[in-house]
């Protein structure tokens, strides 16, 4: 009997220990940290297949090839559509520049023969019909804490209770006019530091989205998110996004993200 | 050779689409258009248009593209007297017509990219009005009533673009006299106003023969430099010579001629993000640009000016909108010249994509600001299946018979397209 005390007794205490241990790596700063600093890679290409459905069931597809450079000065993003026929040869590039507001954006369609310099997006713009906005890709899967106060979860929100769960509350009313977002929801695998499953409120806390990675891989020593899907609960509308092809670039040259450039099709690499 | 080359084109639609680095697709289009006035059914437009892009290597390609058409209304397909002999169409017989409208052989080394074929040259950055845009001629047959403003008609020519010290460089010469494509003589939108007859009254007797450049005195050569400014801002300037794309009238040996004298363009532009919306501007100067005077189909070599401003920014509701005033003047030394000292136009245009981008929604004002007329255009696209579109729309026209707009009045319309791609 002693013995069987004993055991419960060592069990319990175990079991405090691991509450404590679990409780302090996962409190909201110590994930948003995780997610921060994760490993990025300063370039990479891969080849997107997008199948975005709509309430009623219809698909559509589309493919694109994609470059991302993420460097001290701007993130840069650089989209060659292949498919459709309709989208064939459009080409989109986007500057995010990180310590000032000359962001940029430019579009090539082939109907016009011009390379055209646009209005920046706000962050909370759907990118080219998709359930993903400008801001999201910008991101890649990070929270600046910028715009984010981080805080504990909402338990009743969790999506996947047996992940740690960090929540983010917008900072102020511009980032939620900005983002489209107030507060977020994610489930951390605390493993690659990546948020697997996030729900995304709007301005009146409603629910907005959710995002579910269900394929992550090391890419050149970064995990990165291989397939996931994007579901918009106000509109009923679904975006999957694979990733094929995927590959660390070294040495990328900015001369890739000329705007003239995007006239000229793919790059080659 | 002609022949020759136009046999290789139409031989490199047909490769099989399986090969690893080749593309083709095709799209098929029909066009109804009605007059709003009296009902009748003045488009009635089939089209096919195939592209084809093949990688020959890492640093070559070909790309091609070749449409059939048949219009059976009271537009036609317009004029082809208006092609250079080297590019007229394959197939070109009552409604229906075959061209190559596109074929290009593109080297391409980093900064470098060279091309040669039949290609167009979209210089610029003011949308619709062409300020510096000049280098390409246009399909008149629809006027300006289309989705895509200007149609550009592309010519035999070399092209080689490269980068030196920061400076983005662009250099072409065009062997190829084609000039801008016209209505055909009883055509509902062939141009009645007398800015564009010379100066003549209107007759539908009135034919004009054409009278191309041949020779040496076909070809125009130009050139851009262009540089991202430390300030975020795009500039360019640019130059070319060669012959106008669009006529002058002529009296000859008792004969009425469009001709094409050659004109110079010196020109630049300049292009910056502000925030939330992008600012252009752009100015063209003609020194010898030939216009025509009153009495007898004069001519006049006279200095032009053409400016234009421009900005564009997203609104509440993701709308997107586009405001545009361009100014085109010529200095006339005996004030006799048929068009109009100025022209002043002002464009505004608003559009907006919904559902995914499933539909959007355009609405486009056009206004002479000098005369008073213009024209209202708007349409409506539904991405119907993932390759099909069905677009509605229409454009009413307003304004006095002399007006560049007005003189369409009687062709305010409604018009329905279907759009299949394969």
């Amino acid at each position: 009997m002693k013995r069987c005390i004993s055991v419960a007794a060592v069990l319990c205490c175990l079991s405090v220990v691991n509450t404590t241990a679990h409780s302090e790596e996962s409190s909201p700063q110590t994930l948003a940290d995780l997610i921060a600093n994760r490993t990025a890679n300063e370039a990479r290409t891969g080849r997107m297949q997008f199948l975005l459905t709509n309430k009623r069931g219809q698909e559509r597809r589309r493919t694109a090839r994609m470059f991302h450079t993420d460097r001290n000065d701007a993130t840069r993003v650089a989209i060659y559509f292949t498919a459709p026929a309709n989208l064939e040869e459009t080409a989109f590039l986007s500057v995010d520049a990180k310590h000032d507001d000359s962001d940029e954006s430019w579009l090539y369609l082939p109907a016009t023969e011009r390379v055209r310099r646009l209005p920046s997006s706000d962050r909370g713009d759907y990118f080219m019909g998709t359930d993903l906005t400008y801001g999201d890709i910008k991101d890649n899967f990070k929270f600046s804490p910028s715009d984010w106060e981080f805080e504990n979860c909402d338990q009743r929100l969790m999506r996947l209770p047996h992940l740690p769960c960090l929540q983010g509350v917008a900072k102020s009313n511009e980032i939620i006019r900005e983002t489209g977002y107030s507060r977020f929801v994610a489930a951390i695998d605390t493993d690659t530091a990546f948020p697997i499953g996030i729900d995304y409120f709007d301005g009146q806390g409603q629910p907005l989205k959710q995002v579910t990675v269900s394929e992550q891989k090391q890419i050149g020593g970064a995990w990165t998110a291989i397939a996931f899907e994007l579901k918009n609960h106000q509109s009923g509308h679904t975006t999957r996004i694979h990733f094929e092809e995927m590959r660390q670039l070294n040495d990328l040259s900015d001369d890739v993200f000329a705007a003239d450039a995007l006239e000229y099709g793919i790059p080659e690499i | 050779m002609s022949q020759l080359l136009r046999l290789l084109a139409v031989c490199s639609m047909t490769l099989p689409a399986g090969h690893a680095a080749s593309s083709v697709s095709s799209e098929l289009q029909f066009w109804s258009a009605h007059t709003v006035r009296n009902n009748d059914q003045v488009i009635k437009r089939f089209s096919i248009e195939s592209r084809l892009k093949q990688k020959l290597s890492r640093r070559w390609q070909v790309q091609g593209t070749l449409a059939l058409e048949h219009a059976h209304d009271d537009v036609g397909l317009g004029t082809v007297d208006t092609y250079d002999r080297q590019a007229k169409p394959l197939v070109s017989g009552g409604d229906t017509r075959l061209e190559l409208r596109q074929l290009v052989l593109r080297y391409r080394k980093g900064k470098t990219s060279f091309s040669l074929g039949r290609q167009t040259f979209a210089w610029g950055v003011i949308d619709g009005y062409r300020v510096t845009d000049r280098l390409d001629p246009v399909r008149r047959r629809d006027f300006v009533f289309t989705e895509q403003k200007p149609e550009r008609i592309p010519r035999w020519s070399a092209r080689l673009r490269t980068t030196l010290e920061g400076y983005r460089v662009d250099l072409a010469l065009i062997a190829d006299s084609t000039v801008s494509q016209l209505p055909k003589q009883d055509s509902a939108l062939l141009p009645t106003a007398s800015r564009f007859t010379g100066g003549l009254p209107f007759s539908p007797a009135f034919e004009p023969s054409i009278e191309l450049q041949t020779g040496r005195q076909s070809l125009t050569g130009a050139i851009k430099v262009s540089r991202r400014l430390r300030s975020g801002m795009d500039a360019a300037v640019l130059a070319f010579r060669g012959p106008d794309t669009e006529p002058v009238l002529a009296h000859r040996s008792g004969r009425v001629l469009l001709t094409f004298p050659k004109r110079t363009l010196l020109g630049g532009y300049l292009q910056q993000s502000l925030g939330d919306q992008v600012v252009r501007a752009e100015v063209a100067y003609l020194p010898d640009q030939r216009v025509n005077t009153g009495g007898g189909l004069g001519q006049e070599r006279v200095r032009r000016w053409i400016a234009g401003v421009g900005a564009d920014r997203w609104l509440a509701g993701k709308w997107f909108v586009l405001g545009q005033m361009t100014y085109d003047r010529i200095f006339s030394t005996n004030n006799r010249a048929v068009r109009p000292k100025e022209d002043v136009l002002a464009t505004l245009r608003l559009q907006r994509r919904f559902l995914n981008d499933r539909g959007e929604l355009k609405f486009e004002s056009v206004n002479d600001l000098r005369k008073g007329d213009g024209y209202f255009a708007s349409s409506l696209k539904w991405s119907f299946r993932q390759n099909i579109d069905l677009l509605a729309g229409g454009e009413w026209i307003y304004g006095a018979d002399s007006g560049i707009f007005g003189q369409f009045e009687q062709q305010s319309r409604v018009w329905l397209k279907a759009r299949i791609r394969i």
